[in-house]
């Protein structure tokens, strides 16, 4: 009797010291899309369109479950699944479009977010190389100021890149030479000037919670050769 | 209990008395020299700190301090700190490197140059219209740190570190961050450049002791912004 009751005490000992097990991650399954908040990133640099987004409630983000899948196309175009990565479904497709769609399919229903792009525009520089002694001016299409346009110039021959955030789009910019920090005892050095064009959409679905939001930006890039 | 057995009882209990801050009570390898100099334009100062586990160090015991900057003296007068004892010189213009000389009759002498980053003369052109804010000055390539600011009630500062020393710059008006939706669509601007030099060495030919210096030149200007 001792011997079992020192056995049952061992197990019991045992079962007590394990690893907890792990609750599941919570999941989209079964919850109202209206209590879902849908967080879409879209960017495009007008040939390729690539999106990442997730569903949470309140501040957890949430995996699909119970059959649910994430859908993503330009209007009127070619439906997409998105892939899971971390805590995000991410997908891309070749189009210069600028209307998406991110769709949440459960069953035979669909909740969809229609998502727009800023205008797409095109970013010129000079042909190189030009010389870094000199302003090297950059130009883009300006459509007013409705959207937030940035600049970045970077590039594995500067000690450091340079964020420039417009009040108003300027259509232009002028890469100052003294801003440029070029390794010691390099000569060449090929500068990437990227242009951003974004903006932000809130309660842009009303098929999910009001504090859906979209981030959308066209990106173009231009690689400038430069020499002293 | 003994009288010195309570003494020592008395000093471990921290009751030892201060070692005044005089400079001949510390060697010259104990030594930190700081001089921090500046030249905004419209004359110029040195400050000169001789720094110690004791605190900063009045010149005491024949000891001198002598700073000379293009072969002349600057006058030096001693200055009380709340953190001790200070040489100070006020001068026309921070234009050469500075030497540093302390003379000690019974200890090494140290001898040091702070450099200087040379003066320079900062102009720029109002803004108007859809101009941008154009900025000149004496380019010099030295080994100096540049650095730009432009402050304006409208707008948000700007803090700029600049890497080349050209001589001219340019500021584009839709870089100039309003403060707010309601904030005056202009208002005058003030533009600061500074060149700042610093100096780091072994005071005594690596047998202690450090000397460090920082040198600055900067200008000021008033930028006006018109329609």
């Amino acid at each position: 009797m001792m011997r079992k009751g020192m056995l049952a005490l061992l197990f019991a000992l045992a079962a007590g010291c394990s690893d907890p097990v792990p609750e599941p991650p919570a999941t989209t399954a079964s919850r109202p899309p209206r209590t879902l908040t849908l967080s879409v990133e879209l960017r495009s640099n007008g040939g390729l369109a690539q999106v990442f987004a997730a569903l949470r409630e309140g501040f957890e983000a949430l995996a699909l479950g119970g059959g649910d899948a994430l859908f993503f196309a330009p209007v009127g175009g070619e439906e997409q699944v998105l892939t899971k990565f971390d805590d995000r479904y991410i997908g891309q497709t070749m189009t210069g479009a600028t209307d998406f769609e991110v769709t949440l399919a459960r069953g035979a229903d669909r909740f969809t977010g229609a998502v727009a792009l800023p205008p797409p525009f095109a970013l010129s520089g000079p042909a190189g190389p030009v010389s870094r002694a000199q302003p090297i001016t950059v130009t883009w299409d300006n459509v007013g100021d409705t959207y937030d346009t940035s600049l970045e110039i970077g590039g594995e021959c500067l000690t450091y890149p340079i964020w420039r955030v417009f009040e108003t789009d300027p259509g232009t910019f002028a890469v100052q030479p003294a801003d440029l920090a070029v390794e010691p005892g390099l000569v060449s050095c090929e500068l990437t000037v990227e242009v951003t064009r974004q903006s932000e959409q809130t309660g842009f679905t009303p098929d999910f919670a009001p504090e859906s939001v979209a981030d959308t930006a066209q990106i173009r890039t231009v690689f400038i050769a430069t020499e002293p | 209990m003994r009288a010195p057995t309570a003494i020592l009882l008395v000093v471990l209990a921290g009751c030892a008395p201060e070692v005044e801050p005089i400079s001949e009570n510390v060697s010259s390898r104990d030594l930190r020299i700081d001089v921090i100099a500046s030249d905004e334009g419209s004359g110029a100062t040195a400050k000169i700190e001789l720094d110690s586990v004791f605190g900063l160090l009045r010149l005491t015991g024949g000891d001198t301090l002598r700073v000379t900057m293009a072969d002349a003296a600057l006058p030096l007068r001693e200055a009380e700190t709340d953190r001790g004892t200070v040489y100070v010189a006020e001068f026309e213009a921070l234009t050469e490197d500075l030497l540093v000389d302390l003379q000690r009759p019974n200890d090494r002498d140290p001898r040091q140059i702070a450099l200087v980053p040379p003066p320079f003369t900062l102009t720029a052109a109002g803004i108007s219209g859809a101009e941008p804010l154009v900025i000149g000055w004496d380019a010099d390539p030295g080994e100096h740190e540049l650095s730009l600011g432009l402050t304006g009630k409208c707008i948000l500062p700007i803090a700029r570190s600049l890497a080349q020393d050209v001589g001219f710059y340019s500021i584009a008006q839709a870089e100039l961050l309003h403060t707010d939706p309601g904030a005056a669509a202009r208002c005058p601007l003030t533009l600061t450049l500074t060149r700042t030099g610093t100096t780091q060495s072994d005071l005594n030919e690596g047998l202690g002791g450090w000397f460090y210096a920082r040198t600055v030149q900067s200008r000021t200007v008033e930028v006006s912004w018109s329609p």
